[in-house]
């Protein structure tokens, strides 16, 4: 009897942790169409994204922007005059079962096209791609491109915005120490690397080290840290030391770069704080306020956030309209400002609504794809005409340009764009570069 | 290698030596006196972190040692209400030891995920407990550090005399000791395990408020912490103050030099490395009565 008790009882609090293990799983799974129009069956596009785990932030921004196209081109009749549908999976941390569910649950809704962001893990896209639709990738992330190409034969449908994340190596460095941009007097040529043991981050560093060391600056650290890690004491004692004039930090995960700083605020060097995609992720600024004044950072595409557009450029005038709608929509809707994930999304989606329109059809992933490859898009972030080899819309900044950030006064402001094989020599300066407040 | 880059290293093992052992003290006083192996320790440790932060840089604005004394209060009855819900419950039947460690895994599972359904996924920075650096003959030590290290310090003596010269700390050691020596001769059993339940989550409230600053506030932070207060646990000798004491220094140190010489990467498997080392030489830690 008292067996049974206990039985019972632990029964009982497996059901409660099961319950809160699921409140916030089912809260992101779903997000039906803002104007159905019942009469015709919806097309269907399946998010692969990140809604929990270290990458969550990128999720949300990600789901955002889908929300706001499905909204608007239901708003105008739908697609092929058919809603578009929304069904978010979450990729999680990755695990074999959560992307085994995000296969599953896609496969089985039968989506029409599926929008993933990006994961950096080569399995994420083995599993996508055997849902057999469409897949439109983000971009910029290279082993998630590489596992496509190498099994490319037996899964043609796969599009991405970008083939390589080599912008944040070589034309970032040139542009940090390019005097058009970045107007302070280095006290020295030493840099300190410190790196997240993603594939993603050390391929970035191993491109940013080698510019500067043909540039002949000194590495005085080069420190490869776990994923996830939020300690970095030693690595701090070591630049301390060192005072180099540029600390460099590729990681893509916004704890990590937070730690990061924070540790190195609370005794700072004579050094530039160097970051990457992390600067267009509102868990950086939130984390620091002013206090973030003075980072920089890079993000590929053309991303004007915080400061207009003023330059003669047309095109770039266009890419600005587009983004700064988008920028407005998100912020009046959610009450928060996009990333660049929110604008990479929408310019995926569009580029696949177009061809489809084009097309005339949903499921002719053939046609969809020539579409897209005789017919460049231009959209908030760039211009993409996709490769048919590649399946790139753009390879590093080939057709679509690099921003070149500061946070100042809190806000994202864009110093200067760059285009092309010296994206970081031949910029276009849009602001002037502020000394950070610990070098004053 | 350079004094100033010795001396740095020194002072990041020592803070977070003082932070590890708070945390370890925690989870090898509810082990030592209970004879349970709190899983949800990490738990116990975001929840402080976040009662803390919402005091302090998320809604209240509150004064710093106003947070620290909310917190610890708040974190001591949060303590006091698990056993009393979740541990007490099951004490009622036969083999509950192996029940509870289950069941605190449970737990800890569902105030993460609580967490991260109120706050989201967004990490949470806090401010450190005092701005400013110390420059000490050349040397430059925060302020935070230099708190830190006096807060661990302190908490670890108070606890030497709590469980010395305070009856209630007596009857603790006692029930460590024996627990039906201890039913028999009318010490209050259960009070007691409530109490060393709501003492350790004051202490892992501590910890989040000494740690939060620099590792940040996110719903699976405590799990970072905790599998660090584990081996700190072991590696001292399960219930020892002492031997926690030391083995959080010794770890701590280890962790930081070894972070400094062979990169972040080798920290944690070196850590652990030095754990299977001592339990390999001296199966019940350093100074453990197992």
């Amino acid at each position: 009897m008292k067996r049974q008790k206990l039985v019972k009882l632990i029964i009982g609090f497996g059901l409660v942790a099961v319950l809160a293990i699921s409140i916030p799983l089912v809260s992101g799974c779903t997000s039906p169409a803002a104007t159905p129009t019942p009469e015709e069956e919806p097309i269907k596009v399946g998010i692969a994204t990140t809604i929990t785990g270290a990458l969550a932030d990128d999720g949300r921004m990600h789901v955002r922007a889908l929300e706001m196209a499905r909204d608007r081109i239901n708003a105008e009749g739908g697609l092929l005059g058919r809603p578009v549908e929304l069904l978010t999976a979450d990729l999680g941390n990755y695990t074999p079962t959560e992307l085994a569910a995000v296969r599953d649950t896609l496969k089985s809704a039968g989506v029409d096209m599926v929008n993933y962001n990006w994961a950096v893990y080569p399995a994420v896209t083995d599993y996508l791609m055997e849902i057999d639709s469409l897949v439109m990738h983000h971009g910029w992330v290279s082993v998630d491109w590489q596992e496509w190409y190498d099994n490319k034969d037996s899964f043609p449908y796969w599009m991405t915005l970008n083939q390589t994340e080599e912008g944040y190596g070589v034309p970032y460095f040139q542009a940090l120490t390019n005097p058009e941009m970045v107007t302070w007097d280095f006290p020295n040529k030493k840099a300190a690397i410190i790196v997240c043991d993603l594939d993603y981050s050390v391929v970035q560093a191993e491109w940013w080290r080698e510019e500067a060391e043909r540039a002949g600056w000194e590495i005085v650290l080069y420190e490869i840290h776990p994923v996830g890690n939020v300690e970095f004491g030693a690595q701090m004692a070591k630049i301390r030391q060192e005072n180099p004039a540029i600390i460099f930090m590729s990681s893509v995960i916004s704890t990590e770069v937070i730690a990061a700083y924070a540790d190195f605020l609370e005794n700072p060097t004579d050094s530039l704080f160097v970051i990457t995609w992390v600067i267009n992720k509102p868990e950086f600024w939130s984390a620091f306020g002013e206090q973030a004044d003075g980072v920089l950072g890079t993000v590929p595409g053309f991303f004007m956030v915080d400061s207009a557009y003023t330059g003669s450029n047309p095109e770039y005038q266009t890419y600005y309209a587009k983004g700064r709608a988008i920028w407005d929509e998100c912020l009046e809707r959610y009450g928060e400002r996009p990333s660049l994930q929110t604008i990479c999304a929408d310019d995926s989606f569009w580029v696949w609504a177009e061809a489809v329109e084009r097309v005339g059809s949903v499921d002719d992933y053939d046609a969809i794809m020539e579409a897209m490859f005789d017919y460049p898009y231009v959209g908030a972030t760039g211009t993409y005409g996709f490769d048919r080899d590649t399946h790139a819309g753009s390879y590093q900044a080939g057709n679509v340009p690099l921003g070149f950030y500061q946070i100042q006064g809190g806000e994202v402001i864009t110093l200067a764009v760059g285009e092309g094989e010296n994206a970081g020599k031949n910029i276009e300066k849009i602001t002037d570069f502020q000394v950070p407040w610990w070098l004053e | 290698m350079a004094a100033e880059q010795a001396v740095n290293l020194v002072i990041v093992g020592i803070t977070l030596g003082a932070v590890y052992a708070v945390m370890a003290l925690g989870l090898s006083f509810i082990y030592g006196i209970t004879k349970i192996f709190n899983y949800a320790h990490g738990a116990f440790f975001t929840w402080g972190a976040y009662f803390a932060w919402m005091l302090s840089s998320g809604y209240l604005h509150l004064p710093y040692p106003a947070v620290v004394v909310i917190t610890v209060v708040i974190m001591f009855f949060f303590g006091f209400g698990y056993e009393k819900a979740f541990m007490y419950p099951l004490r009622r039947f036969a083999g509950w030891d192996i029940t509870a460690i289950i069941v605190t895994l449970g737990s800890a599972l569902l105030f993460d995920n609580l967490a991260l359904a109120l706050f989201g996924t967004r990490a949470k920075r806090m401010p450190y407990l005092v701005e400013g650096n110390f420059v000490v003959g050349g040397f430059t030590i925060t302020r935070h550090e230099v708190v830190t290290l006096i807060i661990g310090l302190a908490i670890m003596v108070l606890l030497i005399l709590f469980l010395g010269k305070v009856r209630q700390g007596m009857a603790m050691k006692g029930v460590a000791q024996d627990q039906t020596g201890a039913r028999i001769v009318g010490i209050p059993i259960n009070k007691i395990f409530s109490y060393t339940f709501a003492i350790a989550a004051a202490l892992a409230g501590v910890s989040a408020i000494l740690l939060a600053p620099k590792i940040l506030v996110y719903p699976t932070v405590g799990w970072v912490v905790f599998i660090k207060a584990f081996v700190v646990m072991v590696f001292g000798g399960v219930g020892s103050i002492k031997g926690t004491a030391i083995a959080a220094f010794i770890l701590a140190m280890v962790e930081a030099f070894v972070t400094f010489y062979l990169g972040g990467i080798w920290g944690t498997p070196i850590f652990i490395l030095v754990l299977i080392i001592m339990l390999t030489i001296r199966p019940k830690g350093l100074f453990g009565t197992w």
